[in-house]
């Protein structure tokens, strides 16, 4: 308080100026006649009056300037004063100052967007109260083939009872939840709209720490089947669909399952588990619910872990609380163990790694772009060695000297941080075009959503900005102040060969630059080289511009079935021909829309990561793979399926209008499917079913009909998965259909014109989730695209600046050596010697900067090896090619500098100084 | 001093009585000072050894190498005569001045 | 002597406001001329006191029939006063007791 007071006091000094001097003065001569006439009237003569009052005041010019030193805006003034002079000089020396200035604009500017992204997915803590004490609750048996990397992309952890037995009887957590994906569907005839949210069970708001900021969360009778029905919604969903309007709290919403109360809305910054939930519902357990199979896993469990619990000391004891429940119930649980991942590595996903890179790559380029412009500022000071001498012999002290350069270096990064600040808010709007579609799965990156400028990126580029001004400005400063100034007075007016320390100087610092854009480009190499490798393998898809989509059927449809009929069976039969009925309409009204050149219809989505596995048994081989189970994922297609989609036909046929449900049953399966099931991929003929599960027969036995290509349905850096394709007609089951519209050119040029043909063909349904199979595949890789993307440019970056500073250190090196060579060669030196020495002098630095680098870079490089595919950390090749390429760099940053060098002439070099 | 408000000379005063008993090093100054004031006075490097070359440079205090109680070299200081004096004329300002305060201090105002 | 002074112009300033050579007369008055120090001194001192809240100035009209500062304690002043009085007199009490110390 006291110091903001006095800062401000000092301050309404400054701006008073002159007017405080005069009244100061004023003030001095109103004592100084009080204490003459005081004088007089004790009898002094007026002359001797003053005199002793004077004497008595004392030095009334020094005292003078102790006014004004008590001011305190002696600082100040001197600040102003060498912001001035700083000023002046950077106008004066223009194309250095324009060189810097872009080099720190566009140095702290991707920078900044770099470390914009990292800030929010790694430092940006999660919106939840204490979030480190949060965790996922995945539940892995290696035995069952159920480990980590499933459990988080798949949705099953706990059965119902198992849950229970957790929350209620261990001694791990402070509370626990279950969350479950479930889907709403707004009924309405202008606004049709499907959406995606979680079910949650009771206290999950507690466990958060986050309340609804409109309304309030679900209350005990919500929370019980067959109460009233209650939704919260997320706030992106209210602002879009309700504009932001608060009255619509309490009032009720027509979903399909029925009218339902909106009873709250989510604060915006709150995300949990996926970005893509638009709301909560509430999760009551029945009693069939709790009395279903232990084995039956289908819940996802988010728990806060007990307080003053290291996640270690949590994960211990759940382990013993596991084994307790092996013992008890060894039929359903004897392999099980809990996996508690905390919800910060759970929703950053695979990008951690990457992140973390990232950071490391940020201050890596800032050294670099502190060392080019601090190289940069030693040539200029070098040069302007003797203005600076003369001023120190004008009696400047050293500290007032290295004061104007600071404050030069600090005028110019921070005008650099702030046009870099601009060219981060650029990057970072593009950045967000990069991020996978909110609607993709398979992604939990839930703070995606939060890359953008805030608060601590600006902060950091303030410091970056800063930061980087007192690292090159105090580097040249005392460097050049550092000597004795007579002595340079004399360098300069000899022309002396070369000021050898400061070369020095300037040289460690370029390969110091050179060294870690090795490290750099050496990374991105890897990066880039993997990119290639995925994109070349593909996905397994060989088609173009097919935009995929879900319909839903009319409910009106359905409605009228169920008000017609009367058993259950004959509502099924009824609800699967309506629906093969509606698809076939549709699908020919949108084939007539031009543009569309083919459609089919499918049960499953492609490229996203999502799907249920079913498990799959051999006909005659299921003795012998008792052990290993095979899972299959399922969809059932058209015939034209295999074509549109672009999935090459290995061995048999596809199917025909023919394969229907009175016809033998018979499947196409994928090479991996037929390799892990048969050990052979010559299998048409052969037979399988689906097994048996909990409360479910087996299927009836497929006859192979053929074998299909592959697809690499987690992303194309994963394996391929076992799909099984039956046909649509021949095995229809009641569900969503996903349409894959094959068009010419842009697919999503066409999505209007489909949007309104499926609002003619079936009023009160929507299309969900367009989406390009082009862009799905882009998606399923984008950590690798996205890190690609910001090591290559922060490489890319290094690389400039590293050959900028190659250039500047020869130039200067042959501008201080001109006279040198002039003299050598007027002794009889060939053009050649003067070529060789710079070349020399170029490689050496290039040189050793790589071999710096490139050791750096193989220790460097492991910290990328999950990012990598197709190629190992220690790859030599690319770090030959980045070798290559950073000589080729500094051969090009020579070019200029050695040919002017090898112009000299001699005589002209000798009279010119 | 502890205090910033509490005026140099003083500090140069007890520093000279200290001296006026017996040579001592820096530390034992400081100690010493400490011990006698009942623990007021806390004389900090910062301003000690800043006194004590001021005070050598006005030659009140002289100062060479002993050994000190644990076996150490240490540079110990001993009054000069000029010192003595300084103590003597400055003890008695001090004193008066220090009244003149109090009494303003306690002074109903 | 620059807290000292510091101090006694607060002390001086508790009940009127004075302006400076008012201020120098009262410290001559009340030290008894004990206090030999430069009267100029006194406004930076002043200056300094004023920037640092402890005192304000407004504008008045002196004997000499002249526009002059009058100064006056602030509340932060006041405080600063009572704590600084309390040192000084426990610092100087100190100080007698090593100047009048016996050594053994």
């Amino acid at each position: 308080m006291a110091f903001i007071k006095d800062l401000l006091n000092r301050l309404a000094y400054l701006f008073k100026g002159s007017r405080l001097d005069d009244e100061m003065k004023d003030e001095i001569q109103h004592h100084i006649d009080f204490q003459k006439n005081k004088n007089i009237a004790a009898g002094m003569s007026e002359k001797e009056a003053r005199l002793a009052a004077l004497r008595r005041f004392g030095n009334v010019e020094r005292i003078k300037e102790e006014c004004r030193e008590s001011w305190g805006t002696r600082a100040f003034e001197n600040c102003i004063r060498d912001s001035r002079l700083a000023f002046r000089s950077l106008i004066q020396r223009q194309t250095s100052t324009l060189v810097s200035l872009v080099t720190l604009a566009l140095g702290i500017g991707v920078v900044t967007a770099a470390f914009s992204v990292a800030n929010a997915i790694l430092l940006k803590p999660l919106p939840y109260e204490d979030p480190d004490k949060l965790v996922m609750v995945w539940n892995t048996n290696p035995n069952e083939g159920r480990t980590l990397e499933q459990q988080s992309k798949g949705a099953r952890s706990m059965s119902v009872q198992e849950f229970v037995d957790w929350r209620d009887k261990s001694d791990v957590f402070e509370r626990l939840a279950v969350f479950q994906s479930w889907f709403g569907f707004v009924e309405s005839d202008e606004n049709p709209e499907q959406f995606f949210g979680y079910r949650v069970s009771a206290g999950f708001f507690d466990l958060v720490g986050v309340q609804p900021f409109l309304g309030r969360g679900f209350v005990e009778e919500e929370q019980v089947r067959g109460g009233p029905a209650a939704i919260i919604l997320q706030y992106d969903f209210w602002r879009k669909r309700f504009n932001s309007d608060p009255s619509v709290v309490g009032t009720t919403m027509q979903l399909r399952a029925g009218p339902t109360r909106i009873v709250g809305v989510m604060p915006p910054e709150f995300v949990f588990s996926s970005r893509q939930i638009k709301a909560l519902f509430p999760f009551p357990f029945t009693e069939a619910d709790l009395n279903r199979s232990r084995e039956l896993r289908y819940l996802r469990v988010v728990g806060r872990i007990e307080p003053g619990l290291s996640s270690e000391q949590a994960q211990a004891r759940a382990n013993v609380f596991a084994d307790h429940m092996a013992e008890e119930y060894p039929q359903s649980n004897a392999g099980w163990k809990p996996v508690l991942v905390p919800v910060a590595e759970n929703s950053a996903g695979e990008l951690m790694p990457a992140m973390k890179v990232l950071l490391g790559a940020v201050f890596c380029v800032l050294l670099i772009m502190c060392a080019n412009i601090a190289n940069l500022l030693l040539v200029q000071a070098s040069s302007r060695k003797q203005d600076l001498a003369v001023r120190s012999a004008l009696g400047a002290s050293r500290w007032a000297i290295v004061r104007g350069m600071l404050a030069e270096s600090l005028i110019l990064s921070s005008a650099g941080a702030v046009l870099g600040l601009a060219v981060a808010y650029g990057l970072v709007a593009y950045f967000q075009t990069l991020l996978p579609d909110r609607y993709s799965w398979g992604t939990s990156l839930v703070q995606a959503e939060a890359v953008g400028v805030d608060a601590t990126v600006i902060a950091f580029a303030a410091a970056a900005g800063i930061g980087s001004g007192l690292f090159f400005g105090l580097l040249p400063a005392l460097q050049v102040t550092g000597k004795s100034f007579a002595q340079s007075l004399n360098d300069v007016s000899r022309g002396a060969l070369g000021n050898r320390r400061g070369q020095r100087t300037r040289n460690s610092l370029v390969i110091v630059e050179v060294a870690l854009s090795v490290v750099m480009v050496f990374g991105a190499g890897l990066l880039v080289r993997s990119f290639l490798t995925l994109n070349a393998q593909g996905s397994g898809i060989y088609s173009d511009d097919v935009l995929s989509m879900q319909v839903g059927m009319p409910r009106h449809i359905v409605d009228q079935i169920e008000a017609e009929t009367a058993t259950k069976t004959e509502i099924d039969e009824r609800r699967v021909a309506a629906r093969l009925s509606f698809e076939t309409a549709l699908a020919s009204e949108i084939r007539r829309i031009p543009g569309v050149k083919d459609v089919t219809v499918a049960s499953e989505r492609l490229m996203t990561g999502w799907y249920f596995l079913w498990e799959v048994e051999a006909e005659g081989r299921t003795a012998a793979s008792e052990t290993e189970t095979t899972e299959v994922i399922r969809s059932r297609v058209q015939p034209n399926y295999f074509d549109l989609i672009g999935i090459p036909l290995l061995r048999g046929r596809a199917f025909t209008e023919y394969d229907r449900p009175n016809t033998r049953p018979v499947a196409v399966i994928n090479r991996q499917a037929a390799l892990s099931l048969f050990g052979s991929d010559d299998v048409v003929g052969k037979r399988f079913r689906l097994k048996s599960r909990p409360g479910r027969d087996p299927s009836s036995w497929y006859e192979i009909i053929g074998v299909c290509g592959d697809i690499r349905e987690d992303g194309l850096h994963m394996p391929a998965k076992p799909y099984v394709y039956f046909s649509k007609k021949q095995t229809e089951f009641y569900g969503s259909g996903w349409y894959y519209v094959a068009t010419e050119g842009d697919p999503y040029r066409l999505t209007p014109a489909i949007e309104r043909a499926v609002r003619a063909a079936a009023p009160g349904t929507i299309i969900y989730r367009p989406r390009s199979l082009d862009d799905l595949e882009r998606d399923s890789t984008w950590q690798l695209n996205y890190a690609t993307l910001l090591l290559g440019g922060l490489a890319l970056l290094a690389l400039f600046l590293a050959t900028l500073g190659v250039y500047s250190v020869l130039a200067v090196s042959v501008r201080e050596r001109t006279r040198e060579i002039g003299l050598r060669m007027a002794l009889g030196a060939q053009r050649d010697w003067v070529l060789g020495l710079f070349l020399k002098q170029g490689v050496s630095l290039v040189g050793r900067g790589v071999l710096i680098g490139g050791a750096l870079a193989l220790v460097f490089a492991q910290v990328l090896g999950s990012l990598l595919y197709g190629v190992g950390p220690f790859d030599i090749p690319t770090l030959a090619g980045v070798g290559l390429t950073l000589v080729a760099a500094g051969a090009f940053a020579s070019v200029l500098p050695v040919l002017r060098a090898s112009r000299v002439e001699p005589m002209q070099a000798l009279r010119n100084e | 001093m502890t205090k910033h408000i509490f005026p140099q000379g003083a500090l140069e005063l007890v520093i000279l009585r200290v001296l006026q008993n017996a040579p001592n090093h820096g530390w034992g100054i400081a100690q010493k000072i400490h011990l006698i004031s009942n623990e007021v006075l806390k004389v900090e490097e910062g301003s000690l050894y800043p006194a004590l070359a001021r005070m050598v440079q006005k030659g009140w205090i002289k100062s060479d190498w002993g050994t000190s109680e644990n076996n150490r070299r240490a540079k110990y200081y001993h009054l000069t005569r000029l010192g003595l004096k300084q103590l003597n004329t400055e003890q008695a300002n001090w004193e008066a001045m220090a009244e003149a305060i109090a009494n303003i201090l306690q002074m109903e105002s | 002597m620059q807290g000292t002074l510091d101090m006694l112009i607060l002390r001086v300033l508790q009940k009127d406001s004075l302006h400076g050579w008012g201020i120098s007369q009262r410290i001559h008055l009340l030290s008894e001329d004990m206090l030999k120090v430069e009267e100029g001194s006194l406004y930076p001192a002043l200056y300094r006191m004023e920037r640092k809240g402890h005192i304000r100035a407004k504008w008045g009209i002196s004997e000499l029939n002249r526009k002059a500062k009058f100064y006056e304690v602030t509340a932060a002043g006041k405080k600063h006063y009572e704590s600084e009085r309390k040192n000084w007199i426990q610092l100087a009490r100190a100080t007698a007791l090593v100047l009048g110390h016996t050594f053994s």
